[in-house]
């Protein structure tokens, strides 16, 4: 955590400082939409599935999609610093400016596509399980059990992966399209389960994502964990996951 | 974490170099908006002895040399074209290679980023380099490559520096 909160401290004091006041506006709009707004109505979960019917899931499409936007500002803006300086490095200065759009685009085209599938996710979770509580047990259960993989541990590896990226030329404008991409890709692969989980439990939505944005900071800006199985992590996941769906079968 | 406001990329070469047995030479295209921006700084302030100030320094940046054979050391040489003799640099150690090269390591497999500057080596020769728009870039073995070493520099970057 001391390394995120350097990383935050330099960032306020840097030319990156944008970065931290996108996030902090982005947390104000959301939590202006959380209060004005039914919650369940933006957050997904069951009511998706169960209570809307099918015309309205599309009706608060564009809520749920500003809502997406949002929360990528909120929580991943603040991610991001390292790799736009190297973006902004690696660009000659007349095109710094294109490079950083261009970065920007490629990182939240998966991510859009991934928050979408998690809202998805979670709706299943909840109808299967029947109970919102037992969805984010279940959640929280199988994302310490991610925690404690070797997987996981090689995709923050690969967020902190920095490309040579070319120069010149049209390779240029791919290549910062592709960085976004990629980057946003492992992203994802590190931390879908702790922003599945504020989608899992509309009443507790926006602690849940204070608590997934500290950790996914501290988990950028401090050192990578070692490549190997967290043998206590998995067994606690899975009990908790175990545990989770007993008591959602017998409340059931 | 923070950019440093005053250096700007000049070029790039824009390709990967594969190190060999034999010395190897890459093209590093700059900039032409950069490269003017360079040679102006050269005022005849900013080069009198009895005057504050300096003309802008250039740099060369090897990105992410990766390999598995981290006991070669290369000389680095750099050559303005249709400049004299190319001068040497510096030299490359390539100490923690094979560590930096692996992708399960801290940083991902980044490999190791090495800088050395041109300054002295090139700003004799500015009005080549204006008319060129390239600097070529050498780097050679100083022992013996195996077969089966590979050492490769995804891409070399000038870097300028200004002194304002």
């Amino acid at each position: 955590m001391r390394g995120a909160l350097a990383a935050v401290s330099a960032m306020a004091r840097g030319p990156l400082w944008p970065l931290l006041a996108i996030s902090g506006a982005c947390w104000v709009a959301m939590a202006t939409m959380i209060l004005d707004s039914p919650l369940v109505r933006i957050c997904g979960g069951p009511v998706h599935w169960e209570t809307l019917p099918a015309d309205g899931r599309w009706s608060i499409l564009p809520s749920q999609l500003v809502f997406d936007l949002l929360m990528l500002g909120a929580m991943m803006s603040p991610l991001l610093a390292h790799n736009l300086t190297c973006v902004f490095r690696q660009s000659l200065a007349a095109r710094k400016g294109r490079a950083a759009v261009l970065f920007i685009l490629g990182y939240m085209s998966p991510w859009l596509v991934a928050l979408f599938g998690l809202w998805a996710l979670s709706g299943l979770l909840a109808q299967a399980l029947r109970s919102d509580l037992a969805a984010l047990a279940v959640t929280l259960g199988a994302a310490l059990v991610w925690q404690g993989t070797k997987l996981k541990a090689l995709a923050i590896r690969g967020c902190h992966r920095t490309p040579a990226l070319p120069a010149f030329g049209p390779r240029a404008e791919l290549a910062s399209f592709t960085y976004g991409l990629r980057s946003a890709a492992w992203c994802v692969a590190a931390c879908w389960l702790w922003m599945l989980a504020p989608f899992t439990w509309a009443v507790g939505h926006l602690w849940l994502m204070i608590g997934a944005f500290g950790l996914m900071l501290g988990e950028r800006y401090g050192r990578p964990p070692q490549v190997r199985v967290r043998k206590a992590w998995v067994g606690t996941g899975v009990v908790v996951a175990i545990g989770a769906v007993c008591f959602a079968h017998l409340a059931g | 974490m923070a950019e440093t406001l005053n250096s700007e990329l000049v070029g790039s070469n824009d390709q990967v170099v594969a190190l060999g047995a034999q010395t190897v030479e890459s093209e590093v295209k700059l900039a032409p908006g950069p490269l003017a921006a360079y040679a102006a700084s050269y005022t005849a302030d900013a080069v009198a002895r009895d005057k504050p100030g300096e003309p802008d320094r250039l740099f060369i940046k090897l990105h992410h040399i990766r390999g598995n054979q981290g006991a070669c050391v290369f000389d680095v040489y750099v050559n303005v074209p249709g400049a004299a003799a190319p001068g040497m640099v510096g030299s490359l150690a390539l100490f923690g290679l094979e560590y930096a090269s692996d992708a399960g390591n801290e940083h991902g497999g980044s490999g190791l980023t090495k800088t050395f500057e041109i300054t002295e080596e090139v700003d004799p020769y500015l009005p080549e380099l204006k008319t060129a728009g390239k600097i070529l870039v050498g780097i050679s073995p100083r022992g013996m490559l195996g077969p089966n070493d590979r050492v490769t520099v995804d891409k070399i970057d000038v870097y300028r520096l200004s002194a304002r």
